[in-house]
């Protein structure tokens, strides 16, 4: 065991110097990174609380929310960065890119019409809107022929 | 629903700094190891609020304000306990010498800009980025609004989607919620913006307990000089929260060397490394490498540590076994000990080179060369622990060799998961080097801070 009991420890003016001249990089640096830092906080978009993507798609997503089961699988029609809005305002319901016989499709339309997207759905299975999508966010519900 | 978000931070953070009062009672001891303390009381107050919420999932089959009352029995529990135990009393240490106050003074400036930054990137991403919006606050939507179908939101992994990632973030998170009584994202910024705090305070308090209270504000600079941390400012991920769980653990067990409480401190340290393990899978890999680095250099503190790191890794278990699906731990840890791989020795050259190129590109911002902000003060952290170790003392040095070692074997893991796992596991790998930076930041700045000569050797002394 060692002995606690050193107290200050008197550093030699060579190791007083290697530790200021370490000191003197370190906050050099930290100072530069950080300042370019604010420099760049500084030019962000002060988009703020309710004016980003996500935000933006809360009350889309709002109204679906409210009728589909909270066990319901949805599959999805989109980009990468609309699954990732819709996996997180759909929460706790498992969404997943379209591909297996799920009951619902959502869509993140960004201008297509709904028409457009029925177009682009699997044949197999039949598709009916589903009551309860808004504006922005349509669902349609999978049926086998 | 101000009142719910102060209760909803604090009451956890009371919880965790009266559980590691209860344990290890120290008072009037150093500043250092106050922040030291106070860094990892809130750090242990989120993990066992998350155990609490996880428990109230199973019983009660969904959150509500059940919880916040849990919560408050809890408190009320460790109060008692911790106004029944005697406190060692220590001495308080010297005063601060001009060179602390000026090095405090330039440090405490930065952190106010940093805080600038934090705040401007928080607002800019109210939700975090894409990958904190499709896991970790997806996840703690599910627990919150799931009810008994909590699990679903773990179903299937799909593009973005990592359900195989733990849950301490995520729940406390959620209880924050239960105290505001609704699923508001201000809760995920803020609970961003207090473990960004804690994570500097408890890398200050760790080197400043160890080594004096000038070379923890040294630790607390190089803390705020990598870009790869200031980059993950706002962004809500976990990879901070994990490398300070993880710092904190190997702080604790360089602490039992020099301190009295030395199966208190194993204890603490086992239960933090298994913490960090159950906040995010990188924690895993910093579990692993303390546990060979305590085999190897503290192997008296091993059985502590297991003991500690029993509540959290069985949470961890029960997660990764029964909740995660197919894909997840139980096929890392097949792939891992799968033979072929580890035989392609031209495939782990290619791995290694790849991840040498990585680490040592500059990288550009803006158009702007920016190795000095990937690497942050490492390069002048590195120099100086080089020749600075050669100025310690021999115990002093002994110190430094736990964390050192953690650290190189942690990084050696991160190359050999890449090396080994395949691409359909590629959560685990880690691709973003950035992340893996930012995981193993405060642990490298711990090890390295501790290769230079203190001004105190060790922390004062204490009596269990």
């Amino acid at each position: 065991m060692e002995s606690p009991a050193d107290g200050d420890v008197r550093l030699s003016g060579l190791a007083r110097t290697w530790l200021a001249l370490v000191t003197l990089g370190v906050a050099f640096v930290a100072v530069r990174n950080v300042v370019t830092a604010a420099d760049d906080a500084v030019g962000l978009p002060g988009r703020g609380w309710g004016a980003d993507e996500v935000e933006r798609a809360r009350e889309e997503y709002a109204a679906l929310a409210e009728r589909l089961p909270r066990a319901a699988p949805v599959a999805f029609v989109g980009t990468e960065q609309e699954l990732a809005i819709a996996r997180y305002w759909l929460a706790p319901r498992p969404v997943t890119a379209l591909a297996a016989d799920t009951r619902c499709v959502v869509v993140a339309t960004h201008g297509r019409s709904a028409v457009q997207i029925a177009a682009t759905l699997p044949a197999d299975r039949e598709w009916t809107p589903f009551t309860g999508a808004a504006v922005n966010v349509i669902a349609f519900e999978g049926r086998p022929r | 629903m101000t009142v719910g978000f102060v209760l909803g931070v604090c009451v956890p953070w009371a919880i965790g700094a009266l559980a590691l009062r209860s344990v290890w009672p120290v008072t009037r001891a150093s500043n250092c190891l106050h922040a030291l303390r106070a860094g990892l009381g809130f750090f242990l107050g989120a993990g066992i609020v998350s155990l609490m919420t996880v428990g109230a999932l199973l019983a009660l089959r969904g959150l509500d304000g059940r919880l916040p009352l849990a919560e408050l029995a809890l408190l009320a529990l460790l109060a008692f306990v911790s106004w029944l135990r005697t406190a060692t009393v220590e001495d308080g240490g010297s005063r601060a010498d001009g060179r602390t106050i000026l090095a405090g003074t330039v440090t405490l400036l930065l952190v106010g800009f940093a805080m600038f930054v934090l705040l401007a990137r928080t607002r800019a991403l109210p939700h975090g980025d894409t990958e904190a919006v499709t896991i970790w606050n997806a996840h703690a939507r599910s627990l919150y609004l799931g009810g008994a179908d909590w699990r679903c939101g773990f179903g299937e992994a799909g593009p973005n989607g990592l359900p195989q990632e733990p849950l301490l973030v995520s729940a406390f998170v959620g209880q924050l919620w239960c105290w505001i009584g609704a699923a508001d994202a201000h809760a995920c910024a803020t609970v961003h913006v207090f473990v960004t705090l804690a994570s500097a305070v408890l890398v200050f308090g760790a080197v400043g307990a160890l080594r004096g209270a000038f070379l923890g504000w040294l630790a607390a600079l190089a803390w705020l000089g990598s870009w790869s941390v200031l980059g993950r400012f706002g962004t809500q991920g976990v990879d901070l929260a994990t490398g300070s769980l993880s710092a904190g653990a190997v702080a604790l067990l360089v602490l039992a060397r020099v301190r009295d409480e030395k199966l208190t401190l194993a204890l603490l340290a086992g239960t933090f490394a298994a913490a960090a393990a159950w906040t995010a899978p990188a924690g895993l890999i910093t579990l692993a490498a303390s546990l060979i680095a305590a085999l190897l250099v503290e192997p008296r503190r091993l059985p502590g540590f297991v003991l500690g790191a029993v509540p959290f890794t069985a949470a961890l278990a029960w997660f990764a076994f029964t909740v995660a699906p197919a894909g997840g731990l139980p096929d890392v840890l097949r792939e891992l000990t799968a033979h072929e791989r580890w035989n392609d020795t031209a495939a782990l050259q290619r791995t290694l080179s790849e991840f040498g190129a990585e680490l040592a590109h500059p990288g550009f911002r803006g158009g702007e060369l920016v190795a000095l902000e990937t690497l942050g003060a490492l390069p002048f952290l590195g120099a100086g622990a080089l020749i600075g170790f050669w100025f310690t003392r021999r115990r002093e040095g002994r110190q430094a060799l736990f964390p050192l070692l953690t650290c190189a074997l942690a990084l050696g893991m991160h190359v050999a998961l890449r090396h080994c796992l395949s691409a359909d596991l590629a959560w685990m790998r880690h691709a973003n080097l950035e992340r893996t930076i930012v995981q193993l930041w405060p642990l490298a700045v711990l090890a390295l801070c501790l290769c230079l000569p203190g001004t105190r050797a060790v922390a004062q002394p204490g009596r269990a």
